[in-house]
């Protein structure tokens, strides 16, 4: 063999070993291509990144900056070109292309408020128009995403995802708001979904195992999911949607997708954003919190983003850095966050997308709730008030020092290849990483204040990994015609490894030192857990004259949390879609255009904990020596919990989609639900897990939009949303019932025909005699979980240049706990000291504790203007935009003392129904003024 | 000539190209899947192959039953003192029944955390026993550990026979009653006693058999106990220790440490709160004393009706008591409790009832002051007090007082006064062999116990504090004690 060949040989073992992207031959032959531009109808308005594609083939464009579109390199022939822009309807033209001729082809799109044409990737495995899917999909479209004045994802989603809401938590830096849809499915799973960025699950958990408490507030991993790179989201709620997720996806999935720029010269576009947090004082209810606690905060946020490209490949990337003060002291918080993504066309083949973001945050928090030091707490319970020196004693609680600091990493590869005009296949592998540390640092001069004689340091460590890997093949053959037919065949599976270490250090000797050398008394613990899930899903959807979609599916999933005895599970879908509005004998084409039936049935799980099928001991330490107890008794049949769906509706289009209607009627079954079931105590073990129970979720969704007025000058949309939800414990399974929240004195549970987490109250009975009382009454049905919640939402455009946007959700049926109210009734305070009738106590009257929370929330009021190009133009620069918004504006409820929304105090590692506040502060209203130039 | 540039994709090499990659896959394949296999996981913590068997199994175990014990301990101590008249819950979230006894029910709030913890002991010690030891590699030193291990859990057994009626002893077992209790007990200590556990472990059992042969109501095996424990040590004490990294005193969190600072102790005993003082919360408990010992002899002897032999163990006890033998020592103790509404002035008076005479120093000045604490023991009582006794009830008055004093905040005076407390809800509602309305699901208040909240009560006048009732003169009017009384 001759040294040249010898090399190449060298040179092809390199080449395989990377990722398989390989530049092809240029095109070979003759070709021709077309190109045009994409307008909005109305205005005459380009829209930036329209798809435009030819049917039948894997041709495709993107329009850029300017709405101009182009595609090379098509051998001659007649083709239809479709071109589809979210918020539009779409168009269709045919077209002939020659030899080395470039055909034109304008398109002038108009407004829709039905979404039928938009192509979802979620739950299908691959591409597919909403128009097919049996189930209800709901997006965030990346104009929603651009002017919504919010921070993170779990903010983004209030109000914008009609069935899903996303309740605040706290007004503190670092936590994030509880997302929930259609109910809750389980009495031990978190029923926040599961949550993917560009094909890659991330982390979305909160409550660590180790984290050190500071009185029941915990911080959330959603708190940084910052918005800055996002370019739209889907949503799936649940059911035969999110079955192809397999054992996780029972309570719904959140698909992030981040921006890969547009064809076209670079942009830059700078952004400034200065403003004023101003506290939530409505429910404060000590005068000496609003004038001494609370404060006003600044804030600032600056923004750079750089998008552009060629034809073939595109790039996107975003540096954001934001401060805000708080308006307590030391509740600061400060994000730094780059985040980029790209796009490459290969030939016509392969297409390649890389995205990857980083984002440092800090928190500073502190003491809440009914801890000891608790600051918010000790003044609203007058701790301050009734010493001899108060405002002396809040510079010492303001003494302690929490800081948390977050560095997340997360990144994804796709690559696509398309070897022929009918398979696709698709490879997805990525990572999120999120380190956290936790540093409590309680100095010495505080010491009486916090009950830690001799200071104390406490330290938390938390490291988190996933990797995903995906990998797919569709068939989609035939394309066109009567039968119409899309297979997809994909393996799918996570990794996750949690790392968890925490230390406390106490006794320093003298002040000033804060490090763990110093302190004379150290102690550790550590926790780790590792889980793998992995699955393979088949999906064939198939369509019938253009008008009947039938979609049957299939997922066998394993997971190292189950039981030795278990094996593999399976999780079958069903479902219909009719477009019954494309059927010659729809007669009121006019008003009512479009019709959609749907129905469908699908099958998703839960996996128990990681671990909770083995027996186990726990281990510690004693006098300096090492000792094992029991921990958790174990069950070798552990299995997933199953979640059956059904769901029939429909979507509807009237005056040329101009309104649209969508309807949803849900049941929801979970069979063989976890349940930790209580062990007799004599055995000296607590609980175990076991599949037990079951539990129902029904509701109805509704869903208006509507543009009622679109004309050159003015826009006008407007959405209103509305779900219903009937949670009930069906079975206990015989077991007995038990806690899952809440204090002893007012526990919440988990009883057999009642909604999870149902509060156990003592309810007095004065007229039977005195001190008499209803004990431990569970039947009533009143839990945290709202029966009726939506959103309202309204977006004005006048003369293309000002738009005006308005923002509420609301919710009712759902009850609180007021706990701050039992503190100051132990406290003599009025009027809580009244609450309990005479011959009570605070336990035998629990029933008073709980109020309605029944509240309106307007979260969102902004205006953008789009200063006139005549002015600037000379100046090199595109666009000047100036925003004014209000974040949190005010809220119209009945309840007095509290704010009903907001839940405290988390309990358990997992399911969390909330329901309970404890002094928790409110969200501060959020006054922001921004600048944008882009150039 | 120029050389005609080839690509590696040139049909003439595709085939070499395509084999070449299919032979590095198969490689990867073949031995670099490992490296890859994410299905991997390992369970972190300890599972039964990782403890049966091997070397220091047993020792971990003894260890976790120590732990328990610690934890059996604090837990009766604060709990059994509220619930009696010791302690008043002013303001926690200890449940609120506990100072109103005919209220405390199955579904109590705080009863689970009381329950729990000698039931656990016994499962933990029964399992070490039975379990573990047989696989543990060291043999030689398994019997002395087994040893220890029946003290503990006799220990645990008796304290459960002391303040329930009724408790199952196994999972699925229907309740013994408490005499069956103290029987299961008794034979653990006795096994204790007999075995080849270090002597610090067997001179605990003797005294604990007297106690246990005390509670049992045997009167000639509890003197016979009590003298040979004497024997051994007469300023015996054994307590129940904490380590401020795992456990702290959970009495002096609730009397000392708590923000909310609020369990109050009965005025005419406010000389003895809080007892546990150490900052780091890592006083410890005592658990047998030789002042046990003396009150035992003392109550036999009223039970003999032997007066004057009566007059002298309580005298005993009292030396030693209120003397600084055995680590009796004296603390001082900053007290930054505001004793809102309640006593809190050295020049303070308290009558034990409206018809007792008013004895000075019973109560401290608080509020940031010093106080003078003992750890152990401690009594009001002088030896001039006992010898003005004259009839058998007068004897029963001294020896409660003095057993209310001398074992303060250490779990004994609930038992000493008859309440015993229900099984908690988790047991009735699993155990099959029990029930809701069964045996054990009720709280057992004997008659003459006041009603309500009313053992807790006090009116301060000036600088007189009345108690409203004094429980230790119902007691000795009702002839309440463990041996028969005259």
């Amino acid at each position: 063999m001759n040294r040249l060949v010898t090399v190449r040989l060298t040179l092809l073992v390199l080449a395989a070993l990377l990722v398989c992207a390989v530049p092809s031959l240029f095109a070979q032959g003759v070709t021709g291509e077309v190109r045009g531009t994409v307008t909005d109808a109305e205005k005459g308005t380009p829209l930036v990144g329209a798809n435009v594609i030819l049917q039948g083939t894997n041709f495709g464009a993107a329009t850029n900056l300017d709405g101009v579109y182009s595609i090379r390199n098509i051998p001659p022939g007649q083709y239809t070109v479709l071109v589809r822009y979210v918020g539009y309807r779409q168009q269709s033209r045919q077209v002939t292309i020659a030899t080395n001729a470039t055909a034109t082809a304008d398109f002038q799109l108009s407004v829709s408020a039905l979404q039928l044409d938009e192509v979802i990737v979620t739950g299908q495995g691959t591409a597919i128009e909403k128009r097919k899917l049996p189930s209800p999909i709901e997006t965030i479209s990346a104009r929603e995403v651009a002017t919504a004045p919010v921070t993170t994802l779990d903010q983004l989603i209030q109000g914008r995802v009609p069935g899903m809401v996303s309740f605040n938590t706290s007004g503190q830096p670092g936590t994030a708001g509880r997302i929930r849809t259609r109910g809750i499915r389980s009495a031990f799973a978190s029923q926040t979904p599961v949550i993917y960025v560009d094909g890659v699950r991330v982390d979305n958990q909160d409550n660590f195992r180790l984290q050190r408490g500071t009185g029941g507030l915990v911080t959330s991993s959603l708190a940084d999911l910052v918005v800055g790179q996002i370019e739209r989201v889907e949503v799936l709620k649940g059911g035969a949607a999110a079955t192809l997720y397999g054992s996780d996806a029972a309570a719904g999935v959140i698909q992030v997708f981040t921006k890969k720029g547009f064809a076209g010269a670079p942009r830059w576009t700078f952004s400034t954003s200065l403003g004023i947090d101003e506290p939530e004082t409505r429910w404060v209810i000590e005068p000496f919190t609003k004038e001494k606690v609370l404060k006003n905060g600044n804030f600032q946020q600056y923004t750079a983003n750089v998008t552009g490209g060629s034809d073939v490949s595109s790039y996107s990337v975003t540096a954001r850095m934001q401060s805000s003060d708080g308006v307590i002291e030391k509740n600061n918080s400060r994000y730094y966050n780059i985040g980029g993504g790209m796009r490459s066309q290969f030939g016509e083949k392969l297409s390649v997308e890389f995205s990857a973001g980083y984002t440092n945050s800090l928190y500073g928090g502190m003491y809440n709730n009914n801890a000891i030091a608790s600051i918010l707490g000790s003044s609203e319970d007058s701790t301050f008030q009734r010493s001899s020196n108060a405002d002396s004693l809040l510079r010492v609680a303001l003494l302690p020092d929490h800081r948390e600091v977050v560095n997340r990493f997360t990144s994804s590869a796709t690559a696509r290849y398309n070897p022929l005009s009918y398979l696709g296949t698709r490879f997805t592998v990525g990572i999120d990483f999120r380190k956290n540390e936790q540093r409590i640092f309680n100095p010495i001069e505080a010491a009486s204040w916090t009950s830690t004689p001799g200071g104390g340091l406490f330290r938390f460590d938390r490291d988190f990994l996933t990797i995903s890997l995906d990998a797919a093949a569709t068939i989609s053959y035939p394309k066109q015609g009567d039968i119409v037919s899309t297979l997809t065949v994909g393996v799918q599976g996570f990794r996750e490894e949690d790392r968890q270490s925490q230390a406390t250090g106490t006794n320093f000797p003298v002040p000033g030192t804060d490090d763990f050398d110093n302190a004379a008394t150290v102690s550790a613990a550590e926790s780790n857990q590792q889980l793998f899930s992995g699955g393979f899903y088949i999906n064939e959807n198939l369509g019938l004259f253009d008008r009947i979609f039938l979609d049957v599916g299939l997922r066998i999933d394993g997971n190292s949390a189950f039981g030795k005895d278990a094996g593999l599970q399976s999780y079958p879908k069903a479902g219909i879609a009719y477009n019954i509005s494309d059927e010659e004998f729809w007669p009121l084409k006019e008003y009512w255009n479009s019709f959609k039936l749907r129905a469908s049935y699908g099958l998703t799980g839960k996996f128990p904990q990681a671990f909770t099928r083995d027996r186990t001991f726990a281990a510690g330490r004693f006098q300096n020596i090492g000792f094992v107890v029991f921990a958790n008794p174990g069950d070798r049949n552990l299995k997933p919990e199953k979640t059956s769906t059904l769901e029939f509706g429909f979507d509807a289009g009237f005056l040329e989609d101009r309104v649209a209607l969508q309807v949803t009627y849900f049941t929801e079954t979970t069979k063989d639900a976890l349940f930790t079931v209580a062990e007799q105590v004599t055995s000296g073990y607590a609980s175990q897990l076991r599949n037990v129970g079951e539990i129902e979720n029904k509701g109805l969704e509704i869903s208006l939009n509507a543009v009622p007025i679109s004309t050159a000058d003015v826009d006008l949309s407007v959405r209103l949303s509305y779900s219903s939800l009937e949670n009930k414990v069906k079975s206990l399974g015989g077991t007995p019932p038990f806690n899952i929240g809440g204090f002893a004195f007012l526990p919440l549970r988990v009883e057999e025909g009642q909604p999870i987490g149902v509060f156990r109250l003592n309810i007095p009975r004065p007229e039977r005699g005195t001190g008499q009382y209803d004990a431990n009454v569970v039947n009533h049905g009143k839990s945290p979980t709202p029966k009726h919640t939506g959103s309202i939402s309204a977006t004005l455009t006048l003369f293309r240049d000002l738009r005006i946007n308005a923002l509420a959700d609301y919710s009712y049926g759902g009850y609180v706990l007021n706990t701050g109210a039992v503190i100051r009734f132990f406290d003599g305070l009025y009027p809580e000291i009244n609450r309990v009738p005479a011959g009570y106590n605070f336990a035998t009257a629990s029933e008073v504790w709980i109020e309605k929370a029944d509240w309106l929330k307007v979260r969102e009021i902004s205006a953008r203007y789009q200063l006139p190009t005549a002015y600037y133009e000379n100046w090199g620069i595109r666009s000047i935009g100036l925003n004014f918004s209000v974040r949190n504006v005010f809220a119209i409820t009945p309840v007095q003392r509290i704010d009903p929304e907001l839940h405290g105090l988390r309990s358990g590692r997992q399911l969390e129904v909330g329901g309970i506040n404890f002094f928790t502060l409110s969200a501060p209203r959020e006054y922001r003024f921004g600048l944008d130039v882009s150039l | 000539m120029k050389r005609i540039r080839r690509t590696l994709f040139d049909r003439r090499h595709s085939g070499i190209a395509v084999t070449m990659l299919s032979l590095l896959a198969a490689l990867l394949l073949a031995g670099g899947c490992e490296l890859i296999d994410p299905t991997e996981v390992r369970n972190p913590q300890v599972t039964d192959e990782s403890l049966l068997g091997q070397p220091g199994s047993l020792q971990a175990a003894l260890q976790g039953v120590r732990n328990e014990f610690t934890n059996v301990v604090e837990n009766i101590a604060y709990f059994t003192d509220v619930v009696a008249d010791n302690y008043d819950n002013v303001a926690t979230f200890i449940s609120p029944s506990a100072d109103f006894s005919r209220d405390i029910t199955w579904s109590d709030l705080t009863l689970p955390g009381v329950y729990t913890p000698p039931q656990y002991l016994r499962a933990y010690a029964t399992f070490a026993i039975n379990n573990v030891a047989p696989k543990e590699p060291d043999q030689a030193g398994a019997p002395a550990r087994i040893g220890e291990l029946r003290f503990y859990r006799g220990m645990a057994t008796l304290m459960l026979g002391e303040n329930w009626a009724f408790a199952p002893l196994e999972p699925n077992a229907a309740p013994s009653t408490s005499n069956q209790i103290i029987d299961a007990a008794i034979a653990d200590l006795n096994a204790a006693l007999t075995s080849s556990a270090p002597q610090s472990i067997r001179t605990a059992a003797q005294f604990a058999l007297a106690r246990a042969y005390h509670a049992r109501g045997n009167k000639t095996q509890a003197v016979a106990a009590a003298n040979a424990a004497l024997a051994l040590s007469s300023t015996y004490v054994f307590s129940a220790p904490f380590d401020a990294q795992t456990n702290t005193n959970l009495a002096w969190t609730f009397a000392v440490a708590r923000a909310l600072n609020d369990i109050q102790p009965l005025p005419r005993l406010d000389y003895l709160d809080p007892k546990y003082t150490d900052a780091t919360g890592t006083s410890p408990i005592p658990v047998l004393k030789a002042e046990e010992m003396y009150l035992i002899l003392a109550e036999a002897a009223i039970s003999d009706n032997n007066l004057a032999q009566a007059k002298t163990h309580m005298k005993n006890a009292i030396t030693l008591a209120t003397g600084t033998a055995g680590g009796r020592t004296v603390v001082s103790f900053r007290d930054i409790d505001p004793r809102r509404n309640r006593p809190n002035s050295d020049a303070m008076l308290v009558r034990a009832d409206a018809s007792s005479p008013a004895r000075p120093g019973l109560v401290k000045a608080r509020s940031g002051a010093t106080v003078p604490i003992k750890q152990i023991s401690n009594t009001s009582v002088s030896a001039a007090d006992v010898d003005v006794l004259v009839t058998v009830a007068d004897h029963l008055w001294m020896l409660h007082l003095l057993r209310q004093e001398i074992f303060f905040l250490e779990g004994r005076r609930m038992s000493d006064i008859g309440i015993r407390l229900p099984v908690a809800q988790r047991e009735l509602e699993t155990n099959p062999n029990m029930s809701k309305t069964g045996p054990g699901s009720a709280v057992t208040v004997p008659a003459y116990i006041p009603p309500s909240d009313e053992m807790d009560r006090f009116t301060i006048t000036g600088t007189t504090t009345t108690i409203l009732h004094d429980m230790n003169k119902i007691l000795a009017n009702n002839k309440v004690a463990r041996f028969t009384i005259p």
